[in-house]
């Protein structure tokens, strides 16, 4: 009997983060290229006209969505080898598992390479926050969905052009403007310590995003496939 | 002339001659018809200057771009998951293509208005936002269609980004809105429209007319270079 | 009034220049993809 869609889904994401947890290649460039970024974007700015806490959130959220990038382009990418994504599509799974197994791997990566980078944040701009960083993981879970289910969809379709990795940031960027803009604003305003009352209608607007897209993304997905 | 040819298969489309069409070359002439008119024959604004005028060329392309041309590969993406049929896709194309054209003249008259009248080129308004990001979603959506060979998955890649694409412009302008709510800017010299003279009345829905005539007769001409380079595809396939 | 009438100016150069330019690209590509059309077409005719 086939599996259901959420346990073909999570046998998808266990054999992603499978694949991913041997080889952990992606993994450490991801990490690496965003406390890069988190350390260059320092040096981009004045520091004694900005100071470095009211720049840390921007730079947080905007090395998330480059670092995004660079993880999700791999994640159909390795699908790519020797025919595994036809071995894939002829499996008796719906295809929309593989789309939610994927995604839900890529949103694992996600939060664990924000796993490393925020205190890479907290430490090299010397943000405060104590507690206040409770309610910004909850920020991060929200946008880091809604940036997964978009980025996997794109590449799941760019593997198949020509372009590949080079288009997925070019369709990509745009998408996750809605999300880097709230959840920038929200950490900013959770760290300058306005409290919760600001911060949520960016919450809602990232947790009316995810709603759509994950709901979007999921049923467009075997569209995407040939049929 | 050799022997005559062969009758085309019924999925290949028809040869069609006229090399100038009729619809855009209506289309060109009431476009330079009421260019002329918003410049010569209708008066400056009293408080604008001559630069109200860009308004007769900005507000009509940003309703072509936005409305029709993004409306219609929107409908024609999502029509095109359910019916399959290559013509939808084709449709798409013209329009996103044609809509992308009003939309560079929609971003680059804004800020020429913007300058005189507000005082800087651009401000990180919601439309002037939406719409910037609009631009690069239908200029992302042309290098994805370049970059696929394949009819069939091509017409699928666009039409999955052309209703996402759909999906986000609300968010887009919802969140540079509460961007903008939050941080007041600097309050810019916003001129209320007035209730317009009726001469300017007249050159804007003349304008208005003339520019949604320009983006028939474009996307009829871009419909035909669709299907023509379809059938070359097709032709070209079977080799 | 305001002294402005250069940007009305250059907004109206720009728009001629942005759609003339997109129509001619029209035609061209057109033209091209018509010539191949043709040819591909004699060689089916055969």
């Amino acid at each position: 009997m086939p599996p259901d869609l959420l346990s073909a889904a999570l046998i998808i994401a266990r054999k992603d983060l499978a694949i991913e947890f041997r080889t952990r290649s992606a993994f450490f460039s991801v990490v690496v290229f965003s406390l890069l970024a988190i350390a260059i974007f320092y040096f981009a700015f004045d520091p004694t006209a900005v100071s470095s806490a009211d720049l840390a959130p921007g730079v947080l959220w905007v090395t998330f969505a480059f670092g995004g990038l660079l993880g999700l382009h791999r994640s159909f990418g390795v699908e790519q080898a020797e025919g595994a994504m036809d071995a894939l599509l002829s499996s008796p799974i719906p295809r929309e598992s593989i789309f939610l197994g994927k995604a839900a791997a890529n949103l694992v990566f996600v939060l664990a390479v924000q796993a490393i980078a925020i205190p890479g944040v907290v430490l090299f701009y010397n943000v405060g926050g104590g507690m206040v960083w409770l309610t910004i993981a909850g920020v991060t879970i929200l946008a880091a969905i809604g940036m997964v289910a978009v980025g996997t969809l794109f590449s799941s379709v760019v593997v198949n052009t020509r372009l590949a990795e080079l288009l997925l940031p070019l369709l990509a960027l745009p998408f996750f403007v809605p999300i880097v803009t709230s959840a920038a604003q929200a950490t900013l305003q959770l760290l300058s310590g306005h409290g919760a009352t600001p911060a949520a209608n960016w919450l809602k607007l990232l947790a009316a995003y995810d709603l759509v897209f994950v709901a979007a993304c999921t049923w467009i997905y075997p569209h995407s496939l040939d049929a | 002339m050799t022997s005559p040819a062969k009758p085309a298969p019924l999925t290949a489309p028809r040869i069609r001659t006229p090399a100038l069409d009729p619809l855009l070359t209506l289309g060109v002439v009431a476009f330079i018809a009421a260019l002329v008119r918003a410049a010569f024959f209708t008066p400056p604004d009293a408080a604008q200057g001559m630069a109200q005028k860009i308004l007769y060329i900005h507000a009509p392309s940003a309703f072509t771009a936005l409305y029709l041309a993004c409306g219609l590969v929107f409908i024609c993406s999502g029509l095109w998951l359910w019916l399959k049929d290559e013509r939808l896709d084709r449709m798409a194309d013209a329009s996103a293509e044609v809509g992308l054209a009003f939309m560079t003249v929609v971003l680059i008259t804004g800020p020429l208005w913007g300058r005189p009248i507000w005082g800087a080129f651009w401000t990180w308004d919601a439309k002037l936002t939406s719409s910037l990001f609009l631009w690069f979603v239908l200029l992302g959506y042309q290098i994805l269609r370049g970059a696929v060979e394949e009819p069939q998955a091509r017409a699928r890649f666009s039409a999955v980004l052309g209703i996402l694409a759909g999906c986000l412009v609300p968010f887009i302008h919802l969140s540079v809105y509460l961007f903008r709510t939050l941080h007041p800017m600097p309050v810019v010299l916003k001129p209320s429209a007035p209730s317009m003279p009726n001469e300017m009345l007249v050159s804007f829905v003349f304008s208005m007319s003339a520019i949604t005539l320009l983006f028939a007769g474009l996307l009829r001409a871009r419909y035909r270079l669709a299907t023509d380079r379809a059938e070359l595809e097709h032709l070209e396939a079977r080799r | 009034m305001p002294d402005n009438a250069i940007y009305f100016e250059l907004a109206y150069a720009a728009t001629a220049i942005v759609l003339g330019g997109y129509i001619v690209s029209i035609f061209w590509r057109a033209r091209a993809i018509r010539a191949r059309l043709l040819a591909e077409r004699s060689v089916e005719g055969r």
